[in-house]
């Protein structure tokens, strides 16, 4: 009720809408409880308060999503199918945010009517009561959508609900990495198959000893990569290996390499450094021939991937495939380049791990893996149980903080 | 002493060995001890399968089986040389398979897993000139390998596949592990029910009939789709086709759903007319990848093929598929127009003639795969297409565009119109937000000869063509102007 009535004293006095949201400030831990926000951080880091400068970004926004609307409709643009395609992309982005914001809007005009409303009622206790609820429900869900709006906002991983492929490869160390690849690949398994994930197996390399020297799998599931992609990097481990005869302790390594599955817009690929051909090539094709041989041989000039699949009885499947895993590869090519620049220029600390980033180190001796990105030390019969939830979600939770903080300090300027 | 005159020559490949063996007709004796002895070196009498003395046998190497299309050979020579049966009759005295046969030296029959047969009767294939043998038998035995590939998704046949590759690298000492998965495969007993079943199947591939035929389906784009002689077997070219089709649909749907923002109805549905529907392959794939946002009109002039469509729209789409896709028509494309067929005699039925009078066209996509192919192209082709397909779904006249120019001309009153949007009850028209398009596959001859067709016309503008993955010119898009 606090914050309600010095809202209702604000707006009676028609203070402006930055006094407002600094005396909201104030009160910021009550806001908090109130809505339900998404994110994790203490609320001394937030501001949950639509201040000037959110107001005009996303009054930019809007205008630039109904100016997208409209180019739909221009002849020019429907007979370009490629810009067509880019133009219904751009706008299907901001969607989300405009409509939530517009609810916004709609709803802050009803406040002002139902405070006219209370001002008018005078002393009559039974309408005093009724603006009052009415306002308290109005700006209990406009806090909702601040918060939502706040998310929106955020400069979001557009590949967090994609699917992956995720390799795991074993580093230095013999056999033992191998093995220890192998254990990696039971943990990850498990707690996949625990969110309900499928899993298949695209290529795997066995070990000798056992274990894996590098084993490709496809997840499938939902929001995938926003929690495997926390998984990226090397991860050490420090223990008496199995084969180890005379009971010394040896370090060895894994490396994790997880790639979102894309489409078409997010990796480039110029058809022209592209040679796809299959095994009909030469002779006459179409209803003059019926072959079943439909394997897709695919060879990215440029960095000499070369994809074979032949797997599938449908062409189609197989050249599907095939642009699959070479566009996951190069996509997270293209990550790794992006975050290396991205951290580069922020000095943030969190990252998504490029290849060679120690992540975690697991010591078997004191039953401990240290996240080295968290600095926080966690259980290895919780990890090896693919307990991991625990580690994920700090990690998320440290990035939205970091997103956070490093908005409000560019909207301070 | 044999006094054959014609011998052949079978090869047949076991794990550690390779064995040859010399079929010779009208042998007359055989030296009973000499076949016990050197059983693997003897040649085996075609007549009698009788192993005869080595020094009988001529060199001359005749082809296989007599006719030169292989139609002599029957179901049961396969079914006896993949079991292994070289056996003198006399001999077989345990012709009862049950009792096991693994060590048994006096038979010459292998052990019967799926690793020998398969190589059997890749052999056996080649020896044939079955077109693409290795692809054929994998195809065909995983299909009767329920017990190792119970679902068709499993795509059994790229196991066996790499099974046979992996052989050829010489790495195929490894059946004698135990732990490996490809082993347990190849190790896999067949029993002779399965043998049986492979035999026929071979005998109808060496006759050179379709894959496609002889298992009964196949995968075409995102479904799978019943296969049935006449009708032409979907190639990989259609499902090119049927891609650029859908790019082209997906930003219809979404431009009609833009328009309809405001409107209490959602986007009016995408039609779409396949023309020459065939297994339905075309139409039956675009219903399965937009459900709720197309509704397909077909049409055959094949009996065989209108049932077979909707066999294969029941089959994908459920069975309700009417409301995606409508029972197809059996007409030509001449035939499927308003306007009064002028007929010269005056006893044709009144309802034949006026049968689409109050027909609701309006395509907003008319796609089609014709035939094609020209006349005097049809006799290069291979037997497994011409001897079995419908020669009807094949060619297009002497130039191969008598269907597409039939369709050309149709375009116009197919396409023409605003539409009444599905939903609306106010029954309003509204313009169509793009043109009306008009993909087809064709011959690669084709696209310039359409190009010069549709210099002068001026309700269809030819758009553009694209190759095939091969690389050859192959589809064609035309655009139709209100």
């Amino acid at each position: 009720m606090k914050v309600i009535s010095l809202s209702l004293i604000l707006s009676l006095l028609n203070q402006s809408p930055s006094i407002k949201a600094f005396s909201l400030g104030n009160t910021n831990g009550v806001n908090v409880h109130q809505s339900q926000s998404r994110t994790s951080a203490t609320p001394t880091a937030l501001s949950m308060v639509m201040d000037v400068a959110m107001r005009s970004r996303l009054d930019g926004i809007n205008r630039s999503y109904q100016a997208l609307t409209e180019r739909l409709a221009d002849p020019d643009v429907i007979s370009d199918s490629n810009l067509l395609m880019k133009v219904m992309s751009d706008r299907s982005k901001s969607e989300a945010t405009v409509t939530a914001y517009e609810e916004y809007s709609t709803l802050s005009d009803e406040v002002e009517g139902a405070t006219e409303l209370f001002q008018e009622a005078g002393d009559d206790q039974e309408m005093r009561e009724m603006a009052r609820s009415e306002i308290k429900e109005i700006e209990a869900r406009m806090d909702e959508l601040e918060a939502e709006i706040q998310v929106l906002l955020l400069p979001k991983d557009p590949n967090d609900d994609r699917n992956v492929l995720i390799e795991i490869r074993a580093g230095t160390g013999g056999s033992e990495a191998n093995i220890f690849a192998g254990d990696l690949a039971d943990v990850y398994r498990k707690y996949m198959s625990n969110q309900g994930w499928k899993v298949a197996v695209m290529d795997e390399s066995k070990g000798d000893d056992g274990g894996y020297k590098s084993l490709t799998l496809d997840v499938r599931g939902d929001m995938v990569y926003s929690k495997m992609k926390w998984e990226a990097g090397v991860h050490r481990v420090q223990r008496v290996p199995a084969t180890e005869s005379q009971g010394r302790v040896h370090t060895s390594t894994a490396t994790v390499a997880v790639m979102p599955e894309c489409d078409e817009v997010d990796v480039k690929i110029d058809p022209k450094d592209i040679e796809m051909s299959t095994m009909r090539a030469g002779g006459a094709g179409g209803q003059n021939v019926n072959k079943v041989e439909t394997a897709v041989d695919l060879l990215h000039k440029p960095t000499g991937i070369r994809i074979k699949c032949t797997q599938e009885r449908s062409q189609l499947k197989n050249k599907d495939l095939a642009m699959k895993l070479l566009m996951s590869k190069l996509y997270e090519i293209e990550i790794e380049k992006k975050e290396m620049e991205e951290r580069a220029k922020r000095g943030v600390q969190i990252g998504t791990g490029g290849r060679s980033e120690k992540i975690r180190t697991y010591n078997w001796k004191d039953s401990r893996c240290s996240d080295h990105r968290l600095g926080q030390n966690f259980s290895l019969s919780d990890f090896l149980n693919a307990d991991i939830g625990k580690m994920i979600d700090a990690m998320a939770a440290k990035d939205q903080e970091e997103k956070l903080k490093a908005l409000s300090e560019e909207s301070a300027y | 002493m044999c006094h054959c005159d014609v011998s052949k020559t079978i090869t047949t490949r076991t794990r550690t060995r390779t064995r040859t063996t010399t079929i010779i007709r009208n042998c007359n004796s055989v030296h009973y001890s000499c076949y016990r002895r050197q059983r693997n070196s003897l040649p085996l009498c075609f007549n009698t399968n009788r192993h005869v003395h080595s020094s009988c046998s001529s060199d001359s190497q005749s082809p296989v089986f007599k006719d030169k299309n292989n139609l002599a050979i029957t179901k049961e020579d396969i079914y006896n040389h993949l079991m292994g049966y070289h056996d003198d009759h006399q001999d077989d005295d345990d012709d009862d398979d049950s009792t096991n046969n693994n060590s048994s030296t006096n038979r010459t029959s292998k052990k019967r897993n799926v690793f020998s047969i398969l190589t059997t009767s890749v052999d056996l294939l080649k020896e044939c000139k079955a077109p693409e043998p290795e692809m054929s038998a994998c195809h065909l035995f995983s299909h009767v390998l329920l017990n190792l590939f119970p679902r068709w998704e499993d795509n059994g046949f790229a196991i066996l596949a790499k099974i046979l590759q992996e052989e050829e690298q010489d790495t195929a000492d490894w059946y004698n592990d135990d732990d490996d998965h490809g082993n347990h495969v190849g190790n896999t007993q067949v029993t002779r029910e399965q043998v049986d079943i492979y035999a026929s199947m071979l005998e109808r591939r060496i006759k050179k009939e379709p894959l496609q035929y002889i298992i009964g389906q196949w995968d075409f784009h995102n479904c799978v789709l019943k296969v049935r002689p006449p009708c032409l077997c979907p190639r990989p070219e259609t499902e090119e086709l049927v891609e650029y089709v859908a790019k082209d649909i997906r930003q219809m749907i979404e431009l009609l759903r833009i328009k309809s923002v405001g409107s209490s109805t959602c986007g009016r549905k995408v039609r779409i007319l396949d023309v020459g529907c065939g297994t339905g392959a075309i139409g039956i794939a675009l219903a399965n990848m937009f459900p709720k946002d197309v509704i397909v009109s077909s049409m055959d002039v094949s009996e065989d093929a209108v049932a077979l469509s909707v066999e294969n729209a029941k089959f994908v789409l459920g069975d309700d598929f009417t409301l995606q896709y409508h029972h197809p028509l059996l007409c030509s494309v001449r035939e499927y127009t308003r306007t009064h067929l002028n007929k010269e005699e005056e006893e044709e039925e009144e309802e034949e003639e006026d049968r689409f009078a109050n027909c609701l066209f309006e395509y907003d996509v008319v796609v089609s795969n014709p035939p094609y192919i020209p006349s005097h192209d049809m006799s290069t082709l291979t037997a497994d297409v011409v001897e079995y397909e419908d020669y009807g779904a094949l060619c297009g006249g002497q130039d191969g565009l008598d269907v597409v120019r039939d369709i050309v001309e149709r375009l116009p009153e197919w396409c023409k119109g605003n539409h009444h949007d599905d939903n609306d009850t106010k029954g309003q028209r509204t313009k169509r937000p793009f043109p009306a398009v008009c993909w087809m596959e064709v011959d690669t001859s084709h696209p310039r000869l359409i190009q010069s067709l549709l210099a002068n016309n001026k309700h269809v503008e030819y758009n553009c063509e694209i190759q095939d993955l091969s690389g050859m010119d192959r589809f064609v898009k035309l655009l139709v102007k209100d």
